[in-house]
């Protein structure tokens, strides 16, 4: 039989912990817990950093229809310059918003039906010749077929200029009306999408508001772990699919048929805007007056923090120094598309590495069981 | 001796054997893990594991099913067990990217199984050397992981529990802000010391007598904690079940006195039957091997937890949290021609994660990456790089693999020698 001596001294270590975490948890007790950042930062996304570019481009939706509407009645160079600058202008907030892929944008396919990628002029031809002229035709029609990228298309010609734009519009054959009623139908079309993703989007920022509380995101960490995986997410779109693909950056050859926005040159002003709303997501939207991301991090490595947002100003700065157009950087300023390329890959390592790390962000969809 | 404990330890492990397989299979991850990558890793050494496909997958997941309940019920005990550890083990070696401590554990324990059969002879009884192998294989799990604790990180930075319990601080239980407190860098401090103690101590407190109630009492809460806190599936159970090995051998029939009355071993020792003989030293062999393997580490320099060098078959569980990315650059030696290769475009976002902290899967997957792009491009000879940066419990990150280095020179197979192409390690206090 043990002695008792044997016994208090075998359970000693046990009860020294004991007694501390005793001691630890009646001084918890009494002290106010830190404050969960989390929350509120989940709360703040929607009205910070998505509701307000996804609104604004539902607005200009509007305007992009009213502007092809008067192309449609009277094509001349200067119905289609102002159709060209709604366009121009809806593709910024829509860039912004895309810059975090997750949610109903992800979820319900909005992503390819707004901004199928990359643009394929055999389908979008196929739209016209297919004689579509309503929004509720083009909403049947493939996703390869309209969006964003179709009324880019229908729009801009970077060989035969605004001339051939206006001549295919106007033509007798094929028919330039039954091309341009095509064009408006498809720009009804992204107005019904963007519509419906406005509201779905609504719902989803109640979804993250009250994030820990309801079925999609049981726990608070599940809606931090999906939101980082978005934006390295975002990131990655934007290194490689903007850049590092067309660009032949990480590829042996360019492929400038996968640049955004290739019609109309518009590459280098999507990169920025891009980046403007991932700044939103992380800073707490476009005026910073919201709780980003930045807060957890912050609170959890106020160096790490720092090196997401120098990561950002260098990015930001070395897409400011692009040149344009983008697709013919590479022979007229070969240092600086590879310094933005490299600067986005660097933030979104940043994220990837140092933040996820930090944050024990765990891989989304298809996570295992853990050790 | 008594075989009642081992009944029904090899009853609880049989369930759960079954209940493991059909989780797989109803949670999807048949199609999901080993169905849809393109790439699989395999195992160093046993690149030679056939990869089944979509029926024989099923086929392997419903063998284990069954002969888990085959072993649960008691019929043909070591055949069962032999068919349990095989599928699953197999299962198993289908891709590294899945590799879990709790799943070697669990192919060991049939293993051990299979060896020394957790039976019952006409008379209750059981070899006492059946016991004890049980016991080691148990008590291996434990004392490994306490050990690979004793670290800096764990015990002096709370790291990565202080990551991982920050996770949880929206937490309320109660009315109480539980997660508030586990938010707190000193619970987690304080939690690590505990687990260090508990893996150490729980093992000699479960086999003595006087401590044994207090000890499975603490390894219930401390499952029940760590499966309540983290994603680590059936773990928590099995070690729950598991650990009744170190009960009394009788200690069932204290719940069931009705069911049979203990066998009398002085009366009448069991007779060693010829194949157990062989088998039982065969068991110690494997368990010599396990507890062995957990000690090659120190053949390799830098903290393993970096390395990864001598990492898996160690017990080393939940001791690191890391950030990865890494992505490939590849150069045609002949035309000179430079790219770079994301990774993700072949590997599934799981693959792709436990790729980025691990140096031999990222050397394996280069590999890989050139032998794939050389049979694309006749003629080509290529070399791969990797820019590989990790941030290891809450580090910022560093490099990882040095970027100079080709990795088609490295070899597939066992690594018995260093790595020279692992960087060291950062030095800098999470």
């Amino acid at each position: 039989m043990p002695t008792r001596r044997t016994l208090i001294l075998a359970l000693t270590p046990g009860l020294g912990l004991g007694l501390a975490a005793a001691a630890l948890l009646v001084q918890q007790g009494c002290a106010e817990p830190e404050p969960d950042l989390r929350p509120a930062m989940l709360a703040d996304l929607g009205p910070s950093a998505l509701l307000p570019p996804l609104a604004q481009a539902r607005e200009r939706a509007a305007a992009l229809s009213a502007a092809t509407l008067a192309l449609c009645e009277a094509p001349d160079p200067s119905t289609l310059d102002a159709a060209q600058a709604a366009w121009w202008a809806l593709r910024e907030p829509w860039r912004q918003f895309r810059a975090l892929p997750f949610g109903p944008l992800v979820d319900e396919g909005f992503d390819s039906a707004v901004d199928f990628w990359p643009a394929r002029p055999s389908s979008i031809e196929g739209g016209v010749t297919g004689g579509s002229s309503t929004v509720e035709e083009v909403g049947a029609l493939g996703v390869a077929s309209k969006g964003l990228p179709a009324v880019e298309y229908l729009l801009w010609d970077p060989e035969g200029g605004d001339e051939a734009v206006l001549a295919a519009l106007t033509a007798e054959e094929p028919s330039g009306a039954q091309r341009c009623a095509y064009l408006h139908a498809v720009v009804g079309d992204v107005g019904v999408q963007l519509e419906a993703l406005e509201a779905q989007t609504e719902s989803f920022a109640d979804t993250l508001a009250t994030a820990g509380s309801n079925a999609r995101y049981p726990t608070v960490s599940l809606a931090v772990d999906e939101l980082l995986n978005a934006a390295i997410a975002g990131l990655h779109d934007l290194s490689e699919r903007s850049m590092g693909k067309p660009l032949g950056l990480s590829t042996a050859e360019p492929d400038l048929e996968q640049l955004e926005s290739r019609f109309s040159d518009r590459s280098r002003a999507d990169i920025l805007d891009a980046l403007a709303g991932f700044s939103a997501f992380y800073l707490g939207g476009a005026d910073r007056d919201g709780e980003g991301f930045t807060v957890i991090v912050a609170a959890s490595s106020a160096e790490i923090d720092a090196a997401v947002r120098a990561d950002l100003d260098v990015a930001l700065a070395a897409a400011e120094a692009l040149p344009d157009p983008l697709r013919t950087g590479l022979d007229t300023d070969p240092a600086a598309v590879n310094a933005a390329w490299e600067a986005i890959r660097a933030l979104r390592l940043t994220l990837a590495a140092d933040v996820a790390g930090l944050l024990g962000v765990t891989v989304s969809l298809s996570d295992n069981d853990g050790d | 001796m008594d075989a009642a404990s081992l009944v029904a330890l090899r009853v609880m492990v049989g369930v759960l054997v079954s209940v493991s397989a059909g989780r797989y299979w109803a949670k999807g991850w048949i199609d999901s893990l080993l169905l849809a990558p393109r790439f699989h890793f395999p195992y160093p050494g046993f690149e030679w594991v056939p990869i089944p496909g979509r029926l024989g997958c099923h086929l392997l997941f419903a063998a284990v099913f069954v002969a888990g309940l085959a072993l649960a019920s008691g019929r043909a005990t070591r055949a069962s067990a032999a068919v349990a550890f095989a599928c699953f083990t197999w299962l198993e070696l289908i891709d590294l990217s899945y590799y879990l401590n709790h799943y070697y554990f669990l192919s060991c324990l049939l293993l051990t199984f299979a060896l020394a059969p957790p039976d019952a002879d006409a008379d209750g009884r059981a070899p006492r050397t059946t016991l004890d192998v049980v016991r080691v294989q148990v008590a291996v799990v434990y004392v490994f992981a306490g050990v690979a604790k004793i670290g800096g990180d764990w015990l002096l930075a709370g790291q990565p529990l202080t990551i991982w319990f920050g996770r949880h601080a929206d937490w309320v239980v109660l009315s109480l802000p539980v997660g508030g407190w586990l938010a707190d860098p000193r619970v987690a401090l304080l939690a690590s010391w505990a687990g260090m103690v508990f893996d150490l101590c729980v093992v000699p407190a479960l086999c003595w007598a006087p401590t044994r109630a207090v000890a499975y009492l603490a390894l219930l809460a401390f499952h029940g904690l760590t499966g309540w806190l983290f994603p680590i599936g059936l773990f928590p159970l099995v070690m729950i079940a598991a650990a009744t090995v170190f009960f009394e051998p009788d200690w069932p029939r204290r719940w069931w006195p009705a069911r049979a009355s203990t066998p009398d071993d002085a009366a009448r020792p069991a007779p060693p039957h010829p194949l157990a003989t062989w088998a039982h030293r065969l068991a110690w062999l494997s368990l010599a091997a396990q507890a062995l393997l957990p000690l090659r580490h120190w053949l390799y320099p830098g903290p393993v937890n970096w390395t990864e060098e001598g990492g898996r078959f160690a017990y080393r569980v939940m001791l690191v949290e890391k950030g990865g990315a890494v992505d490939f650059r590849v150069v045609d030696r002949r035309s000179g021609a430079r790219w770079r290769v994301d990774p993700s475009e072949e590997l599934t976002v799981l693959q792709a994660k436990m790729m980025s902290t691990q140096p031999d899967m990222i050397a394996c997957y280069a590999r890989h990456l050139a032998a794939r792009l050389e049979h694309e491009r006749p003629g080509a000879e290529l070399a791969v790089y990797a820019d590989a940066f990790v941030a290891l419990n809450g580090r910022p990150r560093a490099r990882l693999i040095d970027p100079d280095f080709d990795l088609t020179q490295t070899q597939p197979g066992l690594a018995l020698r260093p790595a020279p192409w692992i960087l060291p390690a950062p030095e800098f206090a999470p």
